[in-house]
């Protein structure tokens, strides 16, 4: 087994209970799993389940409340803020929702301009063509530079936000939930291009989604998020085919259930 | 860019806004050459004479044009007022922004102090402040800039807890910005148009807290012209000459209107959400 | 075959300039369930609002022919077709939170429904089995709850126990169950399933995901881009789809299910409103667009109760 990219340890998240003043609830209780390199983990579950948290609290967007995060066995889970910053790059997301990913005041060009000057991944003068190239690897034409974000569709900006991710050359990508805003007919030209580009760099995902078919397609592994804890981890095909807990089982019931979309469906 | 400039012709609440500030500053700014006497110049012999051809607003007790006392005092009163609320406003969002993002300790102790003096009427604040400070153009600014600067920190800190969240102020987080870039590039243009509608009528009731305090003789000293000092003259005489005191009141009352109006559609242009999309 | 329930002939919805729903024709008949699949922005749901005439201010509905029960409502004054909504026709949403009035308990949502409905007697017995039909465990407790302490799939239920209450002859679901978690989703569409059986309505199933649609209806009607381009008989339309748009969202779905390499795509975006292209609406994303295409497309007949707006197989 080569060394896991991430490690997480008995990861604890808690948050102040809505519903009960004072009370804390477990977003995230005692969550341990690794991701490889070049690997994707599908996080499944239904809402309330913290998959989200737990991807966030990975990149440190959520501060843990015990437990570690490991990146490449650096310990992760206790630096400040400026002290995180150099590792930062090696970890991206790609958000649920395309258009508030992005700053309504800045074009699309800028947005993805700044990570390679922030990082002088690029001199000033190569800025303008690497930005067309990054819009190029997504399916971008390079006039998109500059649009603004309300100018885009949402698959557009989705792929758009992919690019912006994919310019600092990251290890680890963050989905959460990155085709569940698209429209039906654009959502299998998003899945498409993350296989892709996941493949050609070698690229390692937590691909959080409550779409079961989405995550059997794309993901190499897949762990199922109930209330916090993580119930089982597993390939997929293990996973889907012999699921071990009951709760996966009553979730995957739904997959297998719905006879249209696996069975009525000709191919 | 264009896009801006016509959602701005097709906005009359704009148009109105700017057009009334436009004048008032043209007559504050070109005041002394506007009318053919300057604001100290006494003339004893018409005292108290009411709005006619020749002096439009009448004159005061000393037989000097209300008109041209007006729009000096005008530029007065906006200069200082302008200032104040620049200066509280550049430092209040300045700390009320930090205190968003650093939270904590620093972020409960900042808002208490702005509930401190959110707990008095502002010109009460105001007055208390002169009494401190001592009486003076530079102390009125001051005083102004004290009394925005809670405003400004408690309405910008808010704006910028709300935005925090946002998917794409975390983007930025991951790409490894720092906070001294996040906040001025990030956040502060989409709270901008919030803090620009506070800023016009800031500098609106700014000019409203400047008259009130040389009204009370704690500003502007005679014989300088301010806003303030003219309404303090109009109302000895307010019996024998009404016009003094109501005119130059109606012309502070327009002034503000137009920085109102200005403010309100400076908001809904400099928001590209409400603007059409110009689409793909 | 039986007269039909409802009737709508060259139905059309404008926002101002823009078409938002452009001459949609749709026949329902009792018992029957009409899925209607499209995306955001294709229609579906406007064309049901303006049906139940509770579309929002600025849009504006007109159709030739709008006969519900033999009796034409094309003609009829607002005032007078109150009445129908609620009784004839009903609506449930996709977000059940709006349909409560969250000051009052479920109990007092019913008894107003079941009051509108003219019934004698006590009410509690009746509510408590309207509660209990829709399979919500202990129907006495949740008549006293208010809707904010329920989960959205039981609000959800609730709503729809409301709904039945009213007996209406057509109950028009808006994606039901896109709020919700898997298995709460798979509960509600086995619920309609059910009442599908129980009741003598039609039900119009709105919904993008073509999936769902396959589970519940028995005719399917296509929308994109405020029009309709294909609709038939469900097993017929899943099984051999002929607009180049159902033939996509099919093999993207078959894709998925059998975890193809790639994913047929549909390349390209949806038109943004205004901005729709003249002739064949999806003409810029269709693999199979010849000359002819730049003409607008009548919705054509190419077997019995099926149609497509293409010139594919004309």
């Amino acid at each position: 087994m080569p060394e896991p990219l991430l490690q997480v340890e008995n990861l604890l998240v808690r948050f102040a209970d809505p519903h009960r003043p004072g009370g804390e609830l477990r977003a995230v209780d005692g969550v341990s799993l690794t991701v490889q390199p070049g690997e994707i983990l599908g996080l499944v579950g239904e809402s309330g389940s913290g998959k989200t948290t737990l991807g966030k609290t990975v990149l440190r967007l959520h501060e843990p409340a015990g437990g570690r995060i490991l990146l490449r066995g650096l310990d992760l889970t206790h630096l400040s803020e400026a002290a995180l910053r150099p590792h930062r790059r090696a970890m991206q997301m790609v958000f649920q929702d395309p258009l508030s990913s992005f700053n309504p005041r800045q074009t699309i060009g800028t947005a993805v301009a700044t990570p390679l000057k922030l990082h002088r991944l690029c001199t000033r003068a190569e800025l303008p063509e690497r930005v067309a190239q990054i819009l190029d690897e997504v399916g971008l034409p390079a006039a998109f530079a500059e649009r603004y974000p309300h100018q885009m569709s949402g698959g557009q900006l989705q792929r758009a936000a992919i690019g912006r991710a994919l310019a600092l050359k990251p290890e680890l990508i963050v989905a959460d939930e990155a085709v569940s805003k698209l429209d039906v007919s654009v959502r299998a030209q998003i899945l498409n291009l993350l296989r892709a580009v996941q493949a050609r760099s070698n690229l390692a995902m937590i691909f959080i989604t409550h779409d079961l078919h989405v995550a059997r397609f794309l993901c190499h592994r897949i762990g199922v998020m109930h209330f916090g804890k993580l119930l089982e981890i597993g390939p997929t095909e293990q996973v889907f085919e012999a699921p071990q807990h009951d709760y996966t089982r009553a979730l995957l019931g739904t997959v297998h259930g719905s006879v249209a979309r696996d069975v009525r469906i000709p191919a | 860019m264009g896009g801006l400039l016509r959602s701005a012709l097709r906005s009359r609440t704009l148009l109105t806004g700017l057009l009334i500030t436009l004048l008032v500053l043209f007559g504050i700014l070109a005041g002394p050459w506007l009318t053919p006497f300057a604001p100290e110049e006494m003339d004893f012999i018409n005292v108290l004479t009411p709005p006619d051809a020749i002096h439009w607003l009448g004159t005061d007790s000393f037989g000097r044009d209300v008109l041209s006392r007006v729009l000096s005092g005008g530029q007065v009163s906006l200069l200082i007022s302008t200032c104040g609320v620049l200066a509280g406003a550049a430092l209040g969002v300045a700390l009320g922004m930090s205190a968003a993002w650093r939270g904590g300790t620093y972020e409960a102790i900042l808002m208490a102090g702005c509930d401190l003096l959110f707990a008095f009427p502002s010109f009460v604040l105001a007055l208390f402040m002169m009494v401190v400070l001592g009486f003076g153009v530079q102390n009125v600014i001051i005083a102004i800039a004290l009394t925005y600067l809670p405003i400004f920190a408690r309405l910008s800190r808010n704006l910028t807890r709300a935005l925090l969240p946002e998917p794409f102020v975390q983007a930025a987080r991951l790409m490894g910005q720092r906070p001294a870039r996040i906040l001025p590039f990030e956040i502060l243009p989409n709270i901008l148009s919030t803090l620009l509608v506070q800023a016009s009528i800031g500098i609106a009731f700014g000019i409203v807290m400047e008259a009130g305090l040389s009204f009370l003789g704690l500003g502007v000293q005679p014989p300088t012209p301010s806003l303030g000092t003219i309404l303090a003259d109009g109302r000895e005489y307010f019996q024998r000459a009404p016009w003094v005191l109501t005119l130059t009141g109606l012309v502070v009352s327009v002034a503000l209107l137009g920085l109102n109006l200005l403010g309100d559609g400076l908001r809904d242009l400099t928001d590209p959400r409400l603007r059409k999309a110009a689409g793909p | 075959m039986s007269a039909p329930l409802l009737e709508v002939r060259n139905l059309r919805v404008q926002a101002g300039p823009l078409e938002v729903v452009r001459g949609v024709d749709l026949t329902l008949r009792p018992g029957e369930t009409l899925g209607i699949i499209g995306e955001s922005g294709s229609g579906k749901t406007v064309t049901c609002l303006a049906l139940l005439r509770l579309l929002p201010e600025g849009l504006k509905a007109e159709a030739d022919v709008l006969v519900w029960r033999g009796r034409d409502l094309a003609s009829l004054p607002d005032r007078e077709f109150r009445p129908y909504r609620g009784r004839e026709m009903a609506m449930v949403f996709q977000d059940p939170v709006g349909s409560f009035n969250p000051a009052k308990s479920i109990g007092w949502h019913l008894r107003t429904a079941l009051d509108r409905l003219g019934a004698k007697g006590p009410w509690r017995p009746r509510a408590k089995a309207l509660l209990a039909d829709v399979g919500i465990p202990r129907p006495e407790a949740v008549l006293e709850r208010y809707p904010h302490q329920l989960s959205g799939g039981m609000l959800q239920r609730a709503l729809i126990a409301m709904v039945v209450a009213l007996e209406p002859g057509l109950i028009v679901a808006d994606e039901p169950t896109t709020n919700l978690d898997n298995i709460v989703e798979q509960q509600i569409l086995a619920l309609f399933a059910d009442l599908r059986k129980r009741l003598s309505a039609a039900f119009i199933f709105i919904t993008h995901d073509i999936g769902i649609a396959a589970q519940i209806s028995d005719r399917l009607a296509v929308m994109y881009a405020g029009d309709i381009v294909e609709s038939g008989p469900a097993a017929e339309v899943l099984a051999a789809p002929r607009h180049p748009y159902t033939r996509g969202l099919i093999a993207t779905a078959n894709a998925l299910a059998a975890r193809a390499e790639q994913l047929a795509e549909i390349p390209g975006q949806l038109p943004a409103p205004g901005a729709r292209p003249s002739g064949c609406v999806f003409r810029p994303r269709c693999t199979w667009a010849q000359d002819g295409c730049e003409a607008p497309q009548p919705l054509r007949e190419v077997g019995p109760g099926r149609q497509i707006r293409c010139l594919l197989d004309a």
